[in-house]
C-alpha cells in the first residue's frame, strides 16, 4: 500500500517544502479509489456547499482544469480512462467506474456540475483552483470533499495569504509571503509536490468545520491503550501547476491515512514520529489540535520505541 | 501596499481617524489619492464618481464592520472586483461571525463565544477573517442539544 510518509528528518518545521513532481502523474490511483470516489459523491450530494464553490466567471478557467485531468489520466492510466471525440462530442470513459461521460467542451450546459465539480468525482485528489491577478492568488474554486480541518465554504474568494494567516510562523515569519511568490513564479513546464500532515482521533478523511461536533470529540477518547489504532497519521500529498490558458494555479490535495499501529511497524518511521511530536513547537500543537492527546500517543509510541 | 495608480479612500464616521493615517503613507509614497467621506452608504454622486474610474484605481475602505458590508456590496455592484478593494474594518461593540456548521453570517457583540442565531450551534469566535463574506470564522464547540455540556467546550481548532 502506498503511504508517503512525510518526514525525512527527526524535526519538524515549517520552510518552503516543494519538490518538482518528476516521473509520475499529479493523479494518485490508489487501492481505495473505488471506496473513496464513493464518498468523495455522497459528501457532495449530501453536503454540497460544503464541498464546492466556485466565485463567478470562473468557469472557463474550470474547463482548463477538465482538460489538464483528462490528460493527465488518459496519459498516465489509459488502461483506466480513455477518451475520444465525436463531432462536437466528447466522450471520457472511466473503466473502474465503467462510466461514459459525454459533453461538448467549454459548454456549461453540457455537463450536470460546474466544471471543476464535474471533473473532481473522478480523482481521488481534491481540487482547488487559485486565480493570478495583481501579484497575488485567489481561491477562486474549490471542490474539497476531505479537508483537513479548513472550509472552502469560508476561505472562497480569500487571498492565499489570507487562508494561512492562522497558521503559527508563517505570516510572522514572512515565509507564507516567500511561498507565494515562489507559486507565482511557477512556470508551466513543471509541477511541484509537498507533503503535509496532522495527526487524526478516528479513520475520517473529511474532517470538515461544519462537523467537528462529530470527529473532534473523539479526540478525548484517545487513551495510551487505545492510542495505536484510534489515531491516524494523516498526510497530504498537494501538488501544484501552472495552467497557462488562465494563468491560473492548480492545487491538488491527495489525502492518506494510515493508524498510528501501522506506522510504528517500520522502524525509522517510528523513531522519526516519535522525535518529530516530541520536539513539534507548542503553538503548532496547538494549530494542529494536538493538545488534548499528543501526551498519551507520545507515551504510547515511546512505549513502542522502548519495546523495539 | 501595493503599487497602484490611484487610491480612492472611502471611510465613515468611525474610519476617518484611521483614514488620515492611510492617507499620510499614499503622501509619502507619492500616491494619488481621493477621500471620499460617508455615512452609513455612498450617496448617487459617490456612485457617479466611482463608475468613472479608470483600471488600476484601488479602494481602500475603512469602516466599521457593518458599513463595509453594505459598500462593499455597492462597489461590486458598480463593478470593482475584490483585488480592487482593500477593506481595513475598524473595531466596533458588534462583529459579522460565519458559522462553521451551517455558513450562515450573523451580527454578534464581540465576545468569544456566540451562539448561531439560524442553526443554534454554540460557536467559538476566531480572528480569522474573509473579506468575502466580511466576517471572522465561528468555529463548532458544540452543537444545540449540548449546550450546556463541558464535553467538547473550549477545544474548537478550526484552521
Amino acid at each position: 500500500m502506498y503511504f508517503p510518509f512525510p518526514f525525512d528528518g527527526d524535526t519538524y518545521a515549517y520552510s518552503n517544502n516543494l519538490r518538482r513532481l518528476e516521473n509520475r502523474s499529479a493523479f494518485e490511483i490508489t487501492d481505495t479509489y473505488l471506496e473513496e470516489i464513493s464518498l468523495k459523491r455522497q459528501r457532495l450530494l449530501d453536503f454540497h456547499q460544503d464541498c464546492f464553490q466556485q466565485m463567478p466567471s470562473t468557469s472557463s478557467a474550470q474547463w482548463e482544469v477538465v482538460q489538464y485531468v483528462i490528460q493527465e489520466l488518459t496519459h498516465h492510466y489509459p488502461h483506466l480512462f480513455s477518451m475520444f471525440e465525436k463531432g462536437k462530442e466528447t466522450i471520457f470513459v472511466n473503466h473502474q467506474l465503467n462510466e461514459s461521460e459525454s459533453f461538448q467542451f467549454g459548454v456549461d450546459a453540457s455537463i450536470p456540475w460546474a466544471p471543476l465539480d464535474f471533473i473532481g468525482r473522478h480523482v481521488q485528489e481534491d481540487l482547488i483552483l487559485m486565480g493570478q491577478r495583481d501579484d497575488a492568488l485567489y481561491l477562486d474554486a474549490g471542490q474539497l470533499c476531505f479537508p483537513g480541518n479548513w472550509s472552502i465554504a469560508f476561505d472562497i474568494g480569500m487571498k492565499f495569504a489570507d487562508i494561512h494567516r492562522p497558521v503559527p510562523v508563517l505570516t510572522t515569519s514572512g515565509l507564507g509571503s516567500r511561498i507565494e511568490q515562489f507559486i507565482l513564479r511557477m512556470r508551466t513546464e513543471t509541477a511541484w509536490t509537498r507533503l503535509n500532515w496532522s495527526l487524526n482521533a478516528g479513520r475520517r478523511l473529511d474532517t470538515a468545520p461544519s462537523s467537528f461536533h462529530e470527529w473532534g470529540s473523539l479526540r478525548q477518547q484517545v487513551t495510551k491503550q487505545n492510542a495505536g489504532e484510534l489515531v491516524y497519521l494523516r498526510v497530504e500529498e498537494q501538488n501544484l501547476m501552472r495552467l497557462p490558458g488562465h494563468n491560473s494555479i492548480l492545487f491538488t490535495i491527495h489525502s492518506y491515512l494510515m493508524a498510528i499501529q501501522e506506522v510504528i511497524q517500520q522502524p525509522l518511521w517510528r523513531q522519526r514520529l516519535t522525535t518529530v511530536l516530541c520536539t513539534l513547537s507548542e503553538d503548532m500543537v496547538e494549530y494542529k489540535g494536538l493538545c488534548t492527546y499528543l501526551p498519551v500517543v507520545l507515551e504510547y509510541l515511546q512505549e513502542a520505541q522502548a519495546r523495539a | 501596499m501595493t503599487r497602484v495608480r490611484k487610491y480612492i479612500v472611502i471611510a465613515d464616521r468611525a474610519g476617518l481617524h484611521f483614514a488620515q493615517g492611510f492617507v499620510n503613507q499614499l503622501q509619502t509614497q507619492g500616491i494619488c489619492y481621493h477621500l471620499l467621506e460617508t455615512e452609513t452608504a455612498i450617496d448617487s454622486h459617490q456612485v457617479a464618481y466611482l463608475s468613472f474610474q479608470t483600471i488600476g484605481t484601488r479602494i481602500a475602505l475603512i469602516a466599521t464592520q457593518r458599513h463595509v458590508h453594505t459598500i462593499r456590496a455597492t462597489l461590486a455592484n458598480i463593478g470593482y472586483g475584490p483585488e480592487e478593494i482593500e477593506t481595513f474594518p475598524v473595531e466596533t461593540d458588534t462583529l459579522r461571525v460565519f458559522c462553521a456548521h451551517c455558513h450562515n453570517v450573523f451580527n454578534e457583540s464581540r465576545t468569544k463565544i456566540v451562539r448561531c442565531l439560524f442553526c443554534r450551534y454554540t460557536l467559538s469566535v476566531t480572528n480569522h477573517y474573509a473579506e468575502y463574506h466580511d466576517a471572522v470564522l465561528g468555529c463548532i464547540l458544540c452543537p444545540p442539544e449540548q449546550t450546556n455540556s463541558d464535553e467538547i467546550r473550549g477545544e474548537s481548532l478550526c484552521d
